[in-house]
């Protein structure tokens, strides 16, 4: 029970509510439905921050005010994106800069503006009308548009010229998934000399600014242990909410949260502005109110209990979280399983976190002396827990629970670990993230991530030696990643394969100004050496180069590559097409232990037989 | 001279629009497809010599034994893990080959290796396609050639199989008759099937010769599959197109719920080839009774001893044992004998009953029409991978297989917008793409989506008997748990990228 002296901290209720699988949710993590939300807060509690103190800049503000001071001259804007891009939210700051503090109808004028919140509310033909009076010379309002993609395209097939033109320079090119520098030119002009400009959310890459800003926002002590809520809290000693607090105050854990999320996106996966409160939110709480950890649910738990509330394992979590509290995960979190180092198992690692945390065996001599990071209190009490029960005195009674326990604690330590400064590096996901994000930062002068692709691409032609500049004309055939029994089969092209990493979308210099955004999208290109031609391309993300970077480690089996044995497959498949085209006629070799045999046709008058040529 | 009537078989077949009710590999079909476009077959008599230890030296040049064997052991273990589709029982020597080159595709015994099923796929889908979209036959022959340049096997294979001309003119097939008497299936092959090949030349523009070839095997499978769903739909159903809901969990294990109800939605499609059957036999009693006065008669007469009179009429059939009419006439008149201590006087209802059930009968045996089409709907399903788990043991039911969902994703994919059947904005997202299915195939994962559930009501409430698929669906939770199962396993073959919890996007790379 809730002793009546102790009192919810709102700003837990807040961070709840931005969560979009909280089981009482209200919806409040939705933009529209949040003023009143935060009001009701505020009445509870007048310390609690208002919006604008809540508020994370991004960009986009910029172009609110550049569009308010009229710095830029558009006629028409669109926004585009995806549920929970922040299309509303802008809309909504846009014309709180003009001074319109009521709520948005479908279409609000204010000024020189007229808005359209959301396009799916709007009649198609009304749209239609408003936008081909927008192409008129000389119109007299800028027209703002949030609009979904899907939409986007279906209102500009029905639309006729100049629409169509104008779908042809500005629209469409700026919907491509991958964008090069060349096209981005041609399209910044393109907008400047139209004033129509599209603001594509999916290009969007915020999480290295917004993690950290977010966190600031919401980890001020100011709303927890300074708080009249935490200040008198009975619990807050033991209180998963607060530690996680605390720690993601840290920069370095900030930090850490933002690798893990931006290895997300360099995987593929997109974070908008909802997606990421709603999953910060979640490890800020670990999913509990105050009344779960002041009341019955979790005051008998034990310390290794309350861990898996912490923020390591909450912004890991995949299933629902079942007792003493349910917390069910945020859909994301699938996402990043592949940076989550709980259950990845390396002796000689957790060592390395033991003796960083000072944690010693029962038996060791060591005091943890050398310990160069302390632990947290909630993680040194699990862990002192569980020493006492490791006595000897204390007599096994259940030894498969206290093995289970001990390998939960483990679990935690790895995950809490890579977030913590001295312990956190050595890990492939952030090898192969920081190999992606250095070359879409244009950081990548020595050709790392090229020169790792390709090494690893030839270690599973079974080249022994480093070739790091072009890929080997001695294959495996393509087909041996998909049918292992092929991979007895090699090619010899008779040319290497020239590469380069291309990435995309590389936007205007105008629409980078008002757009978080890197060119995520990275591929290795090759082609047959010397002949320029369309290359063959293989999609790089950060899982795959994850994978390519155990196979540098000495893991060249074809089926540690998962799914993207099928890519791979095709890549090479491409290559070889390629090589064809080229005039190029690839013999075929048969291996057999380390003998191979040249296999070919002779072709006779009568008839047509193999000839075996053995090769060393 | 005895009245002859029609064979059941036959017009079974020609009814299901099956050009022969056989077991066959999809394999096979695909190579008698392209053996009938390309109009070339080979002799590939010295490519399955290699399987011959006492001729396979006189396929080397310069053949060292102690050397050159183990190499042949090695080429010919590849071989069959990867290009052989049938084999002899006995020897294991290989009959037929995943059809990479057409020379590949023998020239003899066609009718027995092939059964003639080519013919459905090039008269029934490929040039029905060629029809709506001029060109497409010539693309698809362009596809075809190209496969030995891409594939390392094919290109070193060809030059040992000698081409054969095979003209194949063009016929009308069985599926082309039954496409004349069902204007919805007619309907569905001139948009869907043809959209589904002009999509597929453009989907297989990224892909390596073998998943091109993969591609084109499941796509076949699925278009024969739910051709015939339509012809089992039955009569009062014409104006419907089929359902069926299929499981998403990769393992039946994983979700009981959703794995009884696909097991009992394949059964009933399944079941529908007897009934099938028995509605042919039918019409067959009807066309004999309406040729002959006498017997029209002996229906209506309301006498056991004219009935009777049936017992003299003959079934269409080879070969001299004449089973299927010994059959029909033991079971007719046992059945009189049976039904005359019952009743006195036969109704003209149970006269016809008793013959028609008499016919089919004849032909009910283990391997009888009826049996093979179920053979034929689960292996054409089976190649499409819409049907599973593998294994002999273990109860079939409509499952999506891991290729299964990237074929119809990549298809998705290249798709033209227009052609999309969602009211969608999206029409890559997941959402437009689950009814697309429903809307094509009558492929139904969740009934969440509108869509889907329009079809399933008007699927349902076209007759009593497919009233009975609403029973065989699972509840909305379970199918909601399916499409949970469905989202999971598309994430981990990366056909799908999510820009929102709202907006999950094919994806094919």
């Amino acid at each position: 029970m809730t002793t009546p002296s102790q009192i919810a901290n709102p700003m837990v209720d807040y961070l709840n509510s931005l969560r979009t699988q909280q089981q009482d949710s209200n919806a409040t993590y939705i933009h529209e439905a949040r003023h009143e939300f935060v009001s009701e807060l505020r009445q509870r509690a007048p310390w609690f921050p208002d919006e604008k103190q809540l508020y994370v800049g991004t960009k986009l503000d910029l172009l609110a005010a550049d569009l308010k001071s009229r710095r830029i001259e558009l006629r028409l804007l669109f926004l585009t994106g995806d549920a929970g891009d922040g299309k509303t939210a802008f809309c909504a700051n846009l014309a709180r800069q003009l001074d319109h503090e009521d709520d948005l109808r479908w279409e609000t004028e204010i000024g020189p503006f007229r808005i359209i919140k959301d396009a799916s509310e709007v009649d198609e033909a009304i749209l239609s009308d408003r936008i081909l009076e927008q192409l008129r010379p000389s119109p007299t309002r800028t027209l703002v548009v949030a609009i979904n993609e899907g939409r986007l395209r279906r209102l500009f097939r029905s639309l006729a010229e100049p629409a169509q033109s104008l779908w042809r320079t500005v629209v469409e090119p700026a919907l491509e998934t991958s964008m090069d520098e060349a096209h981005a030119l041609t399209l910044g002009e393109a907008v400047r000399s139209s004033g129509v400009m599209v603001i594509n959310f999916r290009h969007r890459f915020h999480v290295r600014s917004v993690t950290p800003a977010l966190l600031q926002v919401w980890t001020d002590a100011n709303q927890w242990e300074a708080s009249p809520a935490c200040s008198t809290c009975t619990e807050k000693g033991r209180c998963p909410i607060l530690a996680n607090v605390l720690d993601l105050r840290t920069t370095s854990v900030q930090s850490g949260i933002s690798d893990v999320l931006a290895w997300s996106h360099f995987s593929g996966q997109r974070l908008p502005f909802r997606r990421l409160q709603a999953v910060l939110a979640l490890a800020t709480t670990g999913g509990l109110r105050c009344n779960d950890v002041q009341g019955d649910a979790l005051r008998n738990e034990t310390a290794l209990g309350l861990l898996r509330y912490r923020y390591y394992h909450a912004i890991f979590l995949r299933g629902d979280l079942h007792g003493p509290v349910t917390v069910q995960p945020e859909p994301i979190a699938q996402t990043f399983a592949g940076a989550d180092p709980g259950y990845f198992v390396s002796p000689e690692r957790d060592d390395e976190i033991q003796k960083s945390f000072g944690m010693t065996g029962p038996s060791s001599s060591d005091e943890g002396g050398n310990a160069s990071w302390v632990l947290p209190a909630l993680e040194q009490q699990a862990a002192d827990e569980l020493q006492q029960q490791l006595q000897p005195s204390t007599g096994f009674e259940d030894v498969a629970a206290i093995q289970e326990d001990l390998a939960r604690l483990m679990r935690y330590l790895r995950r809490h670990a890579q977030f913590v400064d001295s312990v956190a590096g050595g890990l492939d996901w952030r090898q192969s993230l920081f190999l992606l994000e250095q070359y879409a930062a244009g950081q990548d002068s020595e050709r790392k991530l090229t020169r790792t692709v390709v090494e690893a691409i030839n270690r599973l032609h079974r080249v022994a030696e480093v070739m790091s500049e072009t890929i080997t004309g001695n294959q495996i055939d393509p087909a041996g990643l998909r049918v292992p029994s092929r991979q007895v089969l090699e090619l010899s092209f008779g040319t290497e394969f020239d590469v380069r990493a291309d990435c995309g979308p590389k936007l205007p210099p105008l629409l980078d100004a008002y757009l978080e955004s890197t060119p995520s999208e990275i591929y290795l290109a090759a082609w047959p050496a010397g002949h320029t031609s369309e290359p063959a391309k293989l999609r790089l993300d950060s899982r795959l180069i994850g994978a390519l970077l155990s196979v540098l480690r000495g893991y060249t089996s074809w089926y540690s590559l998962g799914p993207y044995r099928r890519d791979l497959a095709r890549f090479h498949g491409r290559l070889m097409a390629l090589a064809v085209e080229r005039g190029r006629s690839p013999t075929l070799a048969i291996r057999i232990g380390e003998k191979r045999y040249g296999v070919t046709v002779e072709k006779g008058a009568d008839r047509s037989r193999l000839r075996f040529e053995g090769r060393g | 001279m005895p009245v002859v009537m029609e064979n059941l078989t036959e017009r079974f077949q020609r009814y299901l629009g099956v050009q022969q009710a056989q077991s066959i590999n999809s394999e096979d079909l695909s190579a008698d497809a392209i053996a009938r476009l390309m109009e070339t077959r080979g002799d590939n008599s010295a490519l399955i010599a290699l399987w011959d230890r006492s001729q396979r030296k006189e396929q080397v040049a310069d053949y060292r034994a102690h050397e050159h064997e183990p190499v042949l052991d090695e080429l010919v273990r590849v071989l069959d893990a990867t290009l052989v589709v049938q084999r002899e029982r006995g020897s294991g020597r290989p009959k037929t080959f995943s059809p990479l080159f057409p020379e590949i595709i023998p020239a003899v015994k066609t009718g027995t290796l092939y059964r003639e099923l080519g013919r459905t796929v090039l008269d029934g889908f490929w040039r029905p396609t060629d029809r709506v979209s001029p060109g497409f036959l010539s693309s698809l022959k362009l596809l075809i050639e190209r496969w030995p340049q891409q594939h390392p096997l094919a290109r070193l294979l060809q030059p040992l199989c000698r081409p054969l001309s095979s003209p194949s003119p063009a016929g009308t097939g069985n599926l082309n008759a039954a496409v004349t008497v069902d204007p919805l299936l007619a309907g569905w092959v001139d948009h869907v099937v043809a959209q589904d090949w002009t999509a597929y030349l453009k989907a297989a523009e990224n892909l390596s010769a073998d998943e091109q070839l993969d591609m084109m095997n499941a796509l076949i499978g699925l278009h024969l599959h739910v051709a015939l769903l339509y012809r089992l739909r039955g009569a009062g159903a014409e104006s419907a197109a089929p359902v069926f809901f299929v499981a998403a969990a990769r393992q039946p294990e994983q979700d009981r719920t959703c794995d009884r109800a696909a097991y009992n939605c394949f059964s009933f499609w399944r079941d529908r080839t007897a009934q099938a059957m028995r509605h042919v036999a039918g019409e067959i009693v009807d066309q004999t009774a309406t040729a002959n006065e006498e017997l029209r008669s002996a229906l209506n007469q309301g006498s056991w001893i004219r009935l009777s009179s049936w017992s003299g009429t003959e079934i269409k059939e080879s070969g001299r044992r004449k089973r299927a009419t010994t059959e029909f006439v033991r079971e007719l008149k046992a059945t009189i004998n049976e039904a005359e201590l019952r009743t006195p006087v036969p109704t003209a209802e149970i006269a016809r009953h008793l013959v028609v059930g008499a016919l089919y009968a004849a032909f009910d045996t283990t391997s009888g029409p009826a049996v093979k089409a179920k053979d034929f709907l689960r292996n054409a399903g089976r190649a499409a991978g819409i049907v599973g788990p593998e294994g002999s043991y273990r109860r079939k039911r409509y499952q999506l297989e891991d290729r299964a969902i990237e074929m119809l994703v990549r298809l998705h994919a290249a798709r033209p917008a227009e052609t999309i059947k969602t009211a969608e904005d999206e029409r890559q997202s997941v959402g437009a793409w689950l009814d697309d299915l429903a809307e094509r195939y009558g492929m139904i994962i969740t009934l969440e989506r509108e869509r889907a559930r329009a079809r399933f009501d008007d699927a349902t409430s076209a007759s009593k008997v497919m009233r009975a698929l609403r029973s065989h669906f699972p509840s909305e939770q379970a199918m909601a748990t399916n499409r949970e199962f469905l989202d999971e396993r598309m994430e981990l073959l990366r056909c799908v990228r999510k820009f929102s919890d709202a907006s999950s996007i094919i994806y094919v790379g």
